[in-house]
């Protein structure tokens, strides 16, 4: 088995943003992503769509240059607007060609 | 019946007493929250049942009867959002993206208060036309686009519209509400007779459910009423019955019923809190939600649902007899 030294990056962002963050994200070029709902609590407090569902977290493994493209994506258009959470780490994968 | 018989049979209705339940659950911060699926599922069955029932009269009535009312409501969608705009103006100091996304939720209207209004005419034994639910699919639209373009008057960027409009048009409330109404216009009172049961009979019980849950919903906007001001608040309770009037008189206008013209008021009257917050998020990042949202969910919501209704069914009559209708 081979170790491979990937980033997971993780987004916590309101719901009603999701679709367009997600075409986002593989038009940068992430391969693949994960999407599970969220529920918590952050400085601002509650969101807009909490009437149609909370908030969703946003999972996808990259390399770590694809990392700073979504990051610096998000500072663009994201972080500021949005209730918008970002934090990544490292990971190991066995598949390179998948991530 | 009088205005206190009529408000005192609205209070004491099962829809009304269960918000009221929601609201007092959440003053007790009681744990209380319907399961995300199950709302979901109920806001389907309520969409797709007006929309079936509302296509079954549809088929039944004649063109020349509907295409007067369906004009006055695309009037009425795009009026409305400009009231609404140009009296905030004035009355708050709010900036123009603020009273845009604002305009844009009053500008649309409430499958929910619609129902309601609904129930409410049928416990009173009022006429309506049975075509109603086309009015409130038409009139879901322009006042938000009416409001997303006053909002981006003025902007240095330009606003996403095509993405908002998707939304719309694509979300839940038009896809279910549209096919409901294709599906009952093609299927007919034959076919709905196979339904009725779940989408007639079960109706009022799912809706007094529902509301139970908006009430948990609206109950934990109430604390931000104190953050969005009292100005707001007349805003919250004041348009509603100029823009309800104003449905009332196009609905007379265009030859509804004084049934008719009551349920195009409170279409009028009433504001969005689920397709419109979804547009205007990702159109106007800018506009605070604590703002149009608890505006239009904690306040105009309840008011239109426990004093509104009984109040803008009075109006028509007054209204149909000083027009000697």
């Amino acid at each position: 088995m081979k170790n491979i030294e990937r980033k997971l990056v993780t987004i916590v962002i309101e719901q009603a943003i999701e679709s367009r963050l997600i075409r986002d994200l593989h038009r940068i070029g992430v391969k693949g992503h994960t999407v599970t709902k969220a529920n918590g609590s952050g400085p601002h407090g509650r969101r807009a769509g909490e009437i149609d569902g909370g908030n969703v977290k946003i999972e996808t493994v990259v390399s770590s240059e694809l990392r700073m493209a979504i990051i610096e994506h998000l500072e663009q258009h994201y972080l500021d607007k949005y209730a918008c959470v970002v934090w990544s780490s490292d990971v190991t994968v066995s598949r390179e060609q998948h991530f | 019946m009088n205005i206190f018989e009529l408000a005192l049979q609205n209070l004491t209705s099962p829809p009304v007493l269960a918000f009221a339940l929601g609201l007092l659950a959440t003053a007790i911060r009681a744990d209380l929250r319907l399961p995300e699926a199950v709302y979901q599922g109920l806001s389907f069955y309520l969409l797709l049942g007006i929309g079936i029932k509302g296509g079954v009269a549809l088929r039944d009535a004649e063109f020349s009867e509907i295409a007067l009312p369906i004009a006055g409501t695309i009037a009425l969608g795009v009026a409305i959002p400009l009231l609404a705009f140009f009296i905030l103006g004035p009355l708050t100091k709010l900036p123009a993206y603020e009273k845009g996304a604002l305009a844009a939720h009053y500008g649309s209207t409430s499958l929910v208060t619609f129902t309601a209004a609904l129930v409410f005419l049928e416990t009173a034994q009022t006429f309506v036309e049975g075509y109603m639910a086309t009015l409130l699919a038409v009139l879901e639209i322009p006042g938000i686009i009416v409001g997303l373009l006053l909002a981006s008057r003025g902007m240095s960027r330009t606003v996403n519209f095509k993405e908002s409009l998707t939304e719309v048009l694509t979300g839940k409330s038009i896809i279910l509400l549209a096919g409901g109404l294709l599906l009952g216009a093609l299927t007919g009172s034959a076919g709905y007779s196979q339904v009725e049961p779940f989408f007639g009979g079960l109706f009022t019980g799912v809706l007094t459910l529902f509301l139970l849950e908006l009430g948990l919903i609206a109950g934990k906007r109430i604390g931000d009423l104190k953050k969005v001001g009292i100005r707001l608040v007349i805003f919250g309770i004041g348009f509603p019955v100029i823009a309800g009037t104003l449905g009332i008189t196009v609905g007379l206008l265009t030859g509804l019923s004084v049934g008719g013209a009551t349920v195009l008021g409170v279409l009028s009257a009433a504001s969005s809190y689920i397709a419109a917050p979804a547009a205007v998020r990702l159109a106007l990042p800018e506009a605070s939600p604590g703002i149009y949202l608890t505006s239009s969910l904690a306040i105009t919501f309840p008011f239109n649902l426990i004093i509104g209704i009984p109040l803008y069914s009075v109006l028509a009559e007054l209204i149909a007899n000083g027009m000697g209708i």
